[in-house]
């Protein structure tokens, strides 16, 4: 009974204890710069992807977003683009805008809905051909439209909130299952137990290291330090006295993944979603001297 | 973890009620994130009933992920190297229009179209390869870079074994435009079949 009462209490503590708006605000600072980040990539590609000349034009969205097949709920889905394809760099530009917004704290929880709202609408138009940092930005654009407007640079500190502490959590207990999620589905791979699967990247000349690297050896390290490394976040995450160190576990997965991927948008992804559970140290610094 | 005040917790700590009504919807929420996660790539008889149930929610609010590169690649035979090659109009050398090993930054969107576009012909959708083939090749034709000569044939090429030096065709068409814009692929392999790429623009767009 006494356990039960006492995971009862840790959970309440867990969700609903009031957190600094400071924190709150670091956090989505960085979401909102990965989703400026996003927004820009949106606005150069758009037309070209999902114009009425796209690569993907509006016909072979709708053919493989399901629609008019029962089961496939094409019809929750909701984007604009469809109607009007060459609205991309606008619907981008109104999103970047909102996204200024919140990452300066003034009308915040609007800034993010707005940011959010634009989002799903490119991810609504293709949703066979999101990338793996989309997804992560969203989740956490919608997490932090619960927290309340705070500016970092504002005086008063001590400012509480328990729904800001709500949407933080919400953006870590999200981390934590989308890093489970990678591990789990590189493991499911005989890929990646062999190092094949970074083998073959590697060769693709997908990420930072030349195509020369492309060998048996340097695959396996790096396939294995991948899984290490994403086995740290999470030891890091789960167990306290080991905490302080996971941001650099981070680092280090994120190094990896430039190296055998070198997909940008989705190391800003991990930093930005990271940042609610390590804040980065040279960020600690900066604001701890304002 | 960010810092707490934990000595107002008392004061400013929601209800009971509202504490156990947000923790049921925070639990429901994870439980139905997982599922989706989990289902990714393969899914159970349970999976896809849940997901069907949870659709308005799921895809609603873009929780909903299909066929995520979460892993970076897979090792299977989708995600071999392959590459999408046109013929123009009385030339001999065929241009090049996707590739896997393309470094723009799109590729990875790149990737994805035409991992999508060796799936469905690997699966014998017609009508998805057809529809995928015409929207790439319009594109093709109204990019500013590219001459006025219509695009004639069209080949995909993939490795079948990650340690083959040569690719093999996989599908290869001959292109007929007509005035109107509808283009239709004729098979190579199969000259009695034509595949129509044109679809009924009439059903309303989600919405």
């Amino acid at each position: 009974m006494k356990t039960i009462r006492e995971t009862i209490h840790q959970w309440n503590g867990f969700w609903f204890c009031p957190m600094q708006l400071r924190d709150v605000a670091a956090t989505r600072l960085f979401v909102s710069i990965a989703a400026l980040t996003l927004f820009l990539f949106y606005f150069l590609t758009s037309n070209q992807w999902f114009g009425s000349t796209g690569w993907f034009n509006t016909s072979a969205g709708l053919h493989f977003a399901g629609q008019g097949i029962e089961g496939t709920g094409a019809s929750y889905r909701w984007s604009i683009l469809y109607h009007f394809p060459n609205s991309g760099p606008i619907i981008a530009g109104i999103g970047a805008f909102a996204c200024l917004f919140a990452a300066s704290g003034r009308l915040a929880p609007l800034g993010c809905s707005v940011a959010w709202v634009c989002m799903v609408m490119f991810q609504h138009r293709a949703p066979l051909l999101v990338g793996i940092c989309e997804p992560l930005i969203t989740a956490s654009l919608l997490y932090l439209c619960l927290a309340p407007s705070h500016r970092i640079e504002e005086r008063n500190q001590s400012k509480v909130s328990v729904f800001g502490n709500v949407a933080i959590r919400l953006v870590q207990v999200h981390f934590a299952l989308w890093i489970l999620f990678s591990l789990a589905t590189m493991l499911s791979t005989e890929g990646w137990w062999t190092g094949e699967s970074v083998r073959r990247l590697l060769a693709d000349g997908q990420g930072l290291l030349p195509r020369t690297w492309a060998v048996p050896h340097v695959a396996e390290g790096l396939a294995h330090g991948t899984i290490l490394f994403q086995i740290g976040i999470l030891a890091c995450i789960a167990n306290p006295t080991i905490r302080s160190i996971g941001w650099w576990v981070v680092l280090a997965f994120v190094a990896v993944m430039l190296l055998v991927i070198s997909d940008w948008l989705y190391a800003i992804a991990i930093f930005a979603t990271a940042s609610s559970i390590w804040s980065p140290p040279f960020f600690r610094k900066a604001i701890s001297t304002s | 973890m960010p810092s707490t005040d934990k000595q107002s917790l008392e004061l400013r700590s929601p209800t009971r009620l509202v504490r156990a009504i947000v923790s049921l919807l925070v639990a429901a929420h994870f439980a139905a994130i997982l599922v989706t996660y989990s289902a990714n790539w393969r899914r159970s008889g349970i999976q896809d009933d849940t997901l069907t149930l949870g659709q308005p929610y799921l895809i609603g609010l873009n929780w909903y992920v299909e066929m995520l590169p979460i892993d970076w690649n897979r090792a299977d035979s989708a995600d071999l190297e392959a590459r999408l090659s046109v013929q123009e109009k009385n030339e001999t050398e065929r241009i090049v229009l996707l590739d896997s090993n393309a470094d723009t930054v799109d590729r990875a969107k790149k990737r994805s179209l035409l991992r999508l576009l060796v799936s469905v012909i690997e699966a014998g959708d017609d009508d998805g390869a057809a529809l995928l083939l015409s929207s790439i090749i319009s594109h093709e034709q109204a990019s500013a870079t590219r001459t006025q000569k219509p695009i004639v044939s069209v080949r995909l090429e993939k490795l079948l074994d990650a340690g083959d030096a040569n690719y093999s065709v996989l599908y290869e068409a001959t292109v007929k435009q007509a005035s109107d814009g509808t283009i239709q692929f004729l098979p190579v392999l199969e000259p009695q079949r034509t595949v129509p790429a044109t679809r009924s623009e009439t059903s309303a767009p989600a919405a």
